[in-house]
């Protein structure tokens, strides 16, 4: 017994141990970095310049999202309710555009709708729309196709006995019950939209979305840090507000029912068959076409020295900044999960991590580091910060919703031994950290604005894109967006592959 | 005219056969229990009632008209689903009233019709409750308030009794009958549960692995079973071989006369074997109370009998039985064992 109890304290000093290592890194390497831009503040100015900037990155985040959900929401009850030919083709589709790097996706639907594709809209605002639309639809489809997987399908039978056609069955009892899943999705899309800064810089034109102007601070000579923290702090007290706001109306609301056009509901319930289709047509016209259409683009050169160097400086990158995310993210991941002491505060901060644009955060991780490290080092770090927030948030997720017992076998790890952490939790959510490091490792393959405030000499892959679609040479920027996305594809393929196997 | 008339009906899933060419009628204002284990074919059959399942063949006639092709909502069948599936984001009022609402009604009207079902029910106090705040039993109280207020005649029930406790099972099933014959509806009411078909149904309807054994009043099928499975499965039953030698054979040392010719299996329930000091030789091998009787496992030269009785300790050495009572069955084409099989 007392042999037992010993290693029952050790293990627990132990475990608290591993928590406390992770807790300090996040606060000293991520959240501290992130946000010491914010203790630069000096006087708060925000100017006509700035206004206009916030009015339009908000404006353009709302219509991508209301696009999003009106298309995405059709699609995703196709993709969880029915089986139809093709189905398995479009369900892999959907998630391409979150493969390839945002700097390739800009740099493709600039072709697509330019002059050199079907020349309807040039770069501006409503080209940043359809950039920002295509990499963010498939968070909305997947969200609400997970929730309306999650309900028991009972529920629609029910209401089809009791006299529902199918669109009031749809609109009295999907779409309520979907609301947190499309809420949470629009969320995601939102915030993506607002921080997106790389992939923005090819097809903004003259438009000025926050990042894009807070990037021309950066490069303004001599730099205007005073006004791009200014902008960044105004932006993001503004996009944490609007965030809290809407997470706060995530809840299953009652609802009540008045009188029910009959036949109007059945005549919808008919045209509700052909909405399913017309979204389909949008993923493939407005989504995919144009994310892909710069492999007619490329000159197939992708041994040039350039192409392969920034290759594996990006793969190095993420793959240095997706392991210590791994090492010190998954401990935070389970202490959020197991609701420990203080989690709520930081599931808070990890959120906010999110919201930050890339560019502000490339910014005052650079003012961070400044000449603390040599430039790869920060570069590292850097990425760090950036995609540590996205494991964590994907795999604590997905915990918080699992089986209550696994959040007591997180909690009791403090008394029993790290062999029935390996041997029990860990074959369970190993699916799901798996999926957390993808997720994490193709942010920082795709990253781009962060990179581009904090390098000045280091040349990833999306700034290679960058660098050559701005000096004109579409096709090996075309050329170097392929050899990413084949590998990346490959990558996926191989996970799901080594996944089925299990 | 019967209410419900199934022709012929078959559904496969892949290769297999959930129902197998059933034919089925049932008659206005009848309470029918499908009864029979797991996977025989009934919810299936309750589904494909309701228009829920499509049936792969075969024809759905309601009052006569073909209803095979037609969509649930327009039935006019009312469904109690096994997790009862109440909408959780809606108040137990506004799910009684939702098939009233969807139907067309003014909301008043159909408040007012939702309210009296729930009085009906005994949950008028808890009309602003959401589902997740009701115990089991009102959930399922709810569940059938809300499919008897659309007005159905006809109503269909997926093992209703599922989840509740065993006490709160009786006290709902007599409820259940009652509101049944008051309203004067027809009840197609699944159930793997035998005490719950007998206390219920008017007529029972037995199956197994996608097919109809036997239908009945709950009596006939209970003293005239049509096969061992039914016998085994609605009550309990001893099973022996015999042989018939010019209509003559031996039976638990009574001889028995009949016209029946060569092998056969005899078939006592328990209940009509007595524990006595004359009849064949048994040993008792095992004793256990139930409360309201005693159950007895006694070894008759080597086959194990189960007997009942109404007082325990009993030092008997001996087994009689009522030569009456004795159903004999020609052996099946799957052997004994495998027709005594749920699956």
């Amino acid at each position: 017994m007392d042999q037992w109890l010993g290693k029952a304290s050790r293990n627990k000093r132990w475990s608290q141990a591993i928590d406390w290592v992770a807790l300090l890194f996040f606060a000293l390497f991520v959240v501290g970095p992130l946000f010491f831009i914010f203790t630069k503040l000096g006087r708060l100015e925000f100017s006509a310049g700035m206004q206009d900037a916030m009015l339009t990155s908000f404006s353009i985040a709302i219509l991508v999202t209301a696009v999003d959900l009106l298309f995405g929401i059709p699609l995703a009850w196709l993709l969880a309710r029915k089986k139809f030919p093709l189905k398995g083709l479009i369900d892999v589709l959907i998630d391409l555009p979150l493969v390839v790097p945002t700097s390739a996706l800009g740099l493709s639907i600039a072709l697509f709708w330019g002059s050199m594709g079907v020349g309807l809209i040039q770069p501006g605002f409503w080209l940043i729309v359809m950039l920002h639309i295509a990499f963010t639809f498939s968070y909305v489809v997947r969200t609400t196709q997970a929730a309306i997987m999650e309900i028991d399908g009972d529920k629609a039978r029910a209401a089809s006995t009791l006299g529902a056609s199918p669109f009031l069955a749809f609109r009295t009892i999907w779409l309520p019950l979907v609301r947190a899943g499309a809420i949470s999705g629009a969320l995601l899309a939102f915030t993506r939209s607002l921080g997106e800064t790389g992939a923005t810089t090819l097809v903004a034109g003259m438009a000025k979305t926050v990042p894009i102007l807070t990037v021309y601070y950066k490069n303004a000579v001599p730099p205007n840090l005073d006004s791009a923290i200014s902008l960044s702090a105004v932006f993001i007290a503004a996009s944490a507000i609007l965030f809290m706001l809407v997470r706060s109306q995530l809840g299953v609301r009652q609802i009540r029912l008045s009188q029910v056009n009959v036949s109007l509901e059945r005549r919808l319930s008919r045209f509700g068959r052909i909405a399913d289709w017309l979204s389909v047509a949008f993923l493939f016209l407005l989504v995919l076409l144009p994310s892909f259409y710069f492999f007619k683009f490329t000159d197939f050169n992708f041994l040039s020295t350039s192409t392969l160097d920034a290759i594996g400086v990006s793969f190095a990158l993420a793959g240095v900044a997706t392991l210590l995310s791994l090492l010190f993210g998954l401990p935070l991941a389970l202490y959020i999960a197991a609701r420990k002491r203080g989690s709520e505060t930081i599931k808070l901060l990890n959120d906010m991590s999110m919201i930050m644009p890339t560019v502000t955060i490339g910014l005052s991780l650079s003012l961070f580091w400044a000449g603390k490290a040599p430039e790869a080092v920060v570069l590292v770090l850097a990425h760090t910060a950036m995609i540590f927030p996205y494991f964590v948030g994907a795999v604590s997720e997905v915990l918080g919703e699992m089986d209550e017992s696994l959040t007591q076998v997180a909690r009791s790890l403090g008394a029993s031994p790290f062999h029935a952490f390996r041997t029990v939790v860990l074959p369970l959510i190993q699916p799901t950290i798996i999926a957390g490091l993808v997720v994490a490792f193709m942010r920082s393959v795709s990253e781009t604005g962060g990179t581009l405030a904090v390098s000045t000499t280091i040349q990833t892959i999306p700034l290679l894109i960058v660098n050559l679609s701005k000096a004109g040479q579409n096709a090996q920027a075309a050329s170097a967006a392929v050899l990413l996305v084949a590998i990346s594809i490959l990558l996926i393929l191989a996970l799901k592959w080594s996944q089925k196997k299990k | 005219m019967p209410a419900i008339q199934i022709r012929n009906a078959s559904k496969y899933y892949g290769s297999v056969k959930a129902l197998h060419n059933v034919d089925l009628d049932i008659n206005d204002g009848e309470y029918v229990v499908l009864l029979g284990p797991s996977g025989c074919g009934k919810t299936t059959l309750l589904k494909i009632i309701a228009g829920i399942v499509e049936p792969s063949s075969g024809t759905v006639s309601l009052a006569g008209t073909d209803i095979t092709g037609l969509a649930p909502e327009d039935r006019g069948i009312g469904f109690v689903f096994q997790n009862y599936a109440l909408f959780t984001h809606m108040s137990a009022l506004e799910n009684a009233a939702y098939g009233r609402l969807a139907r067309g009604e003014t909301r008043e009207k159909a408040l007012r019709i939702g309210r009296e079902m729930l009085q009906m029910v005994h949950l008028g106090e808890r009309a602003e409750a959401l589902p997740k705040e009701l115990s089991g039993g009102m959930q399922q109280r709810l569940a059938i308030a809300r499919a008897l207020a659309t007005g159905s005649k006809l109503v269909l029930l997926d093992e209703p009794m599922n989840a509740l406790d065993a006490h709160i099972r009786v006290e709902l099933r007599d409820e259940l009958r009652r509101m049944a014959k008051q309203l004067g509806l027809t009840v197609i009411h699944v159930t793997h549960d035998q005490e719950e078909a007998m206390a219920l149904a008017d007529k029972i309807v037995i199956m197994r692995k996608g097919k109809i054994l036997q239908v009945g009043p709950p009596k006939e099928v209970y003293d005239r079973p049509s096969g061992p499975f039914v016998a085994s499965f609605l009550g309990e039953a001893n099973f022996m071989r015999v042989t018939f030698d010019e209509g003559k054979t031996t039976l638990l040392g009574h001889a028995m006369k009949t016209n029946l010719k060569g092998p056969y299996i005899a078939c006592i329930r328990p209940e009509y074997l007595r524990l006595d000091n004359k009849g064949a030789k048994v040993r008792i091998t095992g004793e256990r109370a139930y409360g309201p009787f005693f159950k007895y496992e006694v070894d008759f030269n080597g086959i194990p009998l189960n007997v009942r009785a109404t007082h325990d300790k009993i030092d008997a050495t001996h087994l009689d039985f009522d030569p009456d009572q004795v159903i004999f069955f020609s052996e099946p084409e799957e052997g004994l064992e495998k027709a005594l099989a749920a699956n």
